[in-house]
């Protein structure tokens, strides 16, 4: 136990990357690679509550890789981070599951499963490293095998491989000149303090605040960082390449596309605007919330128009995780004037939105999956009255829709509410009347999509719906993921309480960077 | 591209080259070089001979499957990197030591045995595969369209 222990932060990123060639050796047994698949992934779940669990009660865990004293990276699990690998695990897990039934078999064996495993060690890697290099490689291991995944095979042949094609090469190109200017951002920022330890860099820069001889190139890494990050989580003009590759990737990889790894996005700018350019978020803070209200006014503006379920749910991804940012936004601009309660309580609630979002709109995404196999095409014109012959996928897709749109008793009610009342108190009152108007409009999208879909008749020049009925393995991982968003909302609680110590946690950084370098310095 | 003067080249090349990536394999750790820039340099040897001598006709002759290759080297590196923790110490913890070579009492000096050695030799197989499972299936894939 004390060797699981000891070792907990590391396992999570090991273990996938050592599965990844695992699963390629035992191609030629199906079987037995789906087997070994699915329970270390569930193995991992495991894992990750067992880290969320040990850092709520013993506080932030440091683990040196190979140990190198001084100079060597370091694993980081915060609060912050282990709650987004629970994150990551949980959706991950069900995204594989769901797989199993939904892609063609032959990709399945061939790459499927290794590559599956490559981005979720990149993904746990991202939000457990303790070093900026480290996070950029991280970055790039998710990017490769994300960009590959969006390619595999479905068993459905309603998307055509050119369209799949096209849109990796616009993940791939636009994703790759984001990563250059993260590097270019890492070497400047390892040129002007010397460190690639975000606990270290922020010690540094908070002191050349303190002296008072912040350089000006300074201003410009943290506004790169926070382009680099904005670009992954498509906020305003970086958010055209979401619409077109999270609706062509197979319906579990778009689960994993917007429920995590758009918010690997929200993550990094956590890091960047709270931890390592505190000093400076002041200057972020309202160009942030600026660009979050286009964003949220943009992406719900096109969902009203889309016709196709999987853009529908790609567009309103855009405008959600513009709401999320909206609250990064806010809670910069109150803690930098003064109102440290304020700022916390707008940080806590904009991390619960982001929970709840990755929640509900997985599920959408997996549940969008069934409701293609039903019907076999994506045009939600040509769909009508399958709430008679699939009241599962109707029953779930409400689920989604309210917690997307903001509807109690559902998860998205607690992240939407808590958000607006932390933005009101600290009198954010133009930017929450925006927020608030669409939202309006995200009701409208959800609603209109739902009721285009189940509601009303096929028009009969379309055909049959198929009878094939959907198996427990797709149907299996979007029950428990709807349960999820019904427990959130009835049950916030706990989500509430850890959101609120991850606030206190991530604007006051002395206690991470505390544990980080006083374990360092030997 | 497949001329008598392209071939030979492509064959002299591939030897020079392989030479060397193996030497950049081994220095890799204290000077410039390591499995990754040595596999690069392989892997580009042996897709000159592919582009030299058409892809169906090395097929012919040599055809390995190296998406295993690709595995295999990954599963070598991440047992690498995972076996320090049954000696008790932290993941990719790395160690080494010098041996002395002493022939007929004279000292001809030391040989550096590092473990890394071995995350680099997976890391070279894992370059080597990776990069020519993804030239042949996009070369296969083209040829195939052609050919129809």
């Amino acid at each position: 136990m004390s060797f699981l222990m000891q070792h907990l932060p590391m396992f999570l990123i090991a273990i996938p990357l050592l599965m990844a060639p695992a699963t390629i050796i035992s191609k030629s047994y199906p079987g037995f690679q789906k087997a070994l698949d699915i329970i270390v992934s569930i193995g991992l779940l495991a894992l990750s509550g067992l880290l969320i669990y040990t850092v709520w009660n013993d506080g932030i865990i440091v683990y040196e890789v190979g140990e190198f004293g001084k100079y060597g990276i370091v694993l980081v699990a915060d609060l912050l981070s282990s709650s987004m690998v629970v994150l990551s695990c949980l959706i991950g897990c069900m995204g594989l599951i769901y797989s199993y039934n939904y892609i063609e078999s032959k990709s399945l064996n061939l790459t499927y499963h290794s590559l599956y495993n490559l981005m979720l060690a990149g993904i746990n890697g991202i939000f457990l490293t303790g070093d900026i290099f480290n996070l950029f490689v991280f970055f790039e291991i998710m990017l490769l095998s994300s960009g590959a995944l969006i390619v595999a095979n479905e068993t459905s042949k309603v998307t055509k491989i050119s369209d799949k094609m096209e849109a990796t090469m616009k993940y791939i190109v636009l994703n790759m000149l984001g990563s250059n200017a993260m590097l270019i951002a890492v070497t400047s920022l390892y040129a002007s303090v010397g460190s690639l330890n975000m606990a270290d860099i922020a010690l540094k820069v908070r002191i050349l605040a303190e002296a008072g001889t912040m350089p000006w190139h300074m201003y410009a890494i943290g506004l790169l960082f926070i382009i680099v990050f904005a670009g992954k989580a498509a906020v305003f003009p970086l958010h055209y390449w979401l619409p077109d590759v999270h609706p062509t990737a197979p319906s579990p990889i778009s689960a994993m596309l917007s429920g995590v790894i758009i918010k690997i996005g929200a993550y990094g700018i956590l890091r960047i605007l709270f931890v390592i350019f505190s000093p400076l978020k002041g200057v972020y803070g309202p160009i942030i919330l600026l660009l979050a209200l286009i964003t949220i006014g943009l992406g719900a503006t096109a969902a009203i128009g889309q016709n196709d379920v999987k853009r529908l749910l790609a567009y309103s991804s855009v405008s959600q995780i513009g709401y999320v940012f909206l609250g990064f936004g806010m809670g910069a601009i109150a803690l930098e004037a003064g109102e440290i309660a304020g700022g916390t309580l707008i940080v806590a609630a904009s991390f619960v939105y982001m929970v709840n979002h990755a929640i509900a709109k997985s599920m959408l995404f997996l549940t969008s999956g069934g409701i293609i196999h039903h019907a076999e095409t994506r045009d939600m014109r040509k769909m009508g009255g399958m709430i008679n012959s699939n009241p599962l996928m109707a029953f779930s897709f409400l689920v989604g829709a309210m917690s997307i749109g903001g509807v109690p008793p559902m998860g998205g009610f607690i992240g939407k509410f808590s958000l607006f009342d932390a933005g009101l108190r600290s009198a954010f009152y133009l930017p929450i009347a925006i927020a608030l108007l669409f939202a309006v409009f995200t009701l409208f999208y959800m609603f209109r999509g739902w009721m285009l879909m189940f509601w009303g008749e096929r028009d009969p020049q379309y055909g049959e719906y198929s009878h094939h009925k959907l198996s427990i393995l797709i149907v299996g991982p979007i029950m428990i993921l709807a349960a999820l968003v019904f427990v959130l909302g009835l049950f916030g609680n706990p989500v509430l309480e850890i959101a609120q110590t991850i606030a206190i946690q991530i604007t006051d950084p002395q206690p991470y960077i505390d544990a980080v370098l006083v374990r360092v310095i030997r | 591209m497949t001329t008598v003067i392209t071939k030979t080249i492509a064959k002299i090349c591939l030897m020079v080259d392989m030479l060397y990536s193996i030497d950049l394999l081994l220095i890799g750790g204290n000077r410039p070089g390591g499995g990754f820039i040595g596999g690069v340099l392989a892997a580009c040897g042996i897709a000159l001979i592919y582009v030299a001598y058409g892809l169906d006709d090395v097929k012919k002759i040599w055809n390995p499957d190296w998406h295993t290759w690709f595995g295999y080297g990954l599963l070598f590196a991440s047992i690498t990197a995972w076996s320090p923790l049954f000696a008790g110490h932290n993941y990719f913890r790395s160690a080494f030591d010098f041996i002395p070579v002493v022939v007929g009492g004279i000292h001809l000096g030391e040989i550096e045995l590092v473990s890394s050695m071995f995350f680099d030799l997976g890391v070279y197989f894992v370059v080597v595969g990776g990069l020519l499972f993804i030239t042949t299936k996009v070369g296969t894939d083209k040829a195939s369209e052609g050919g129809k």
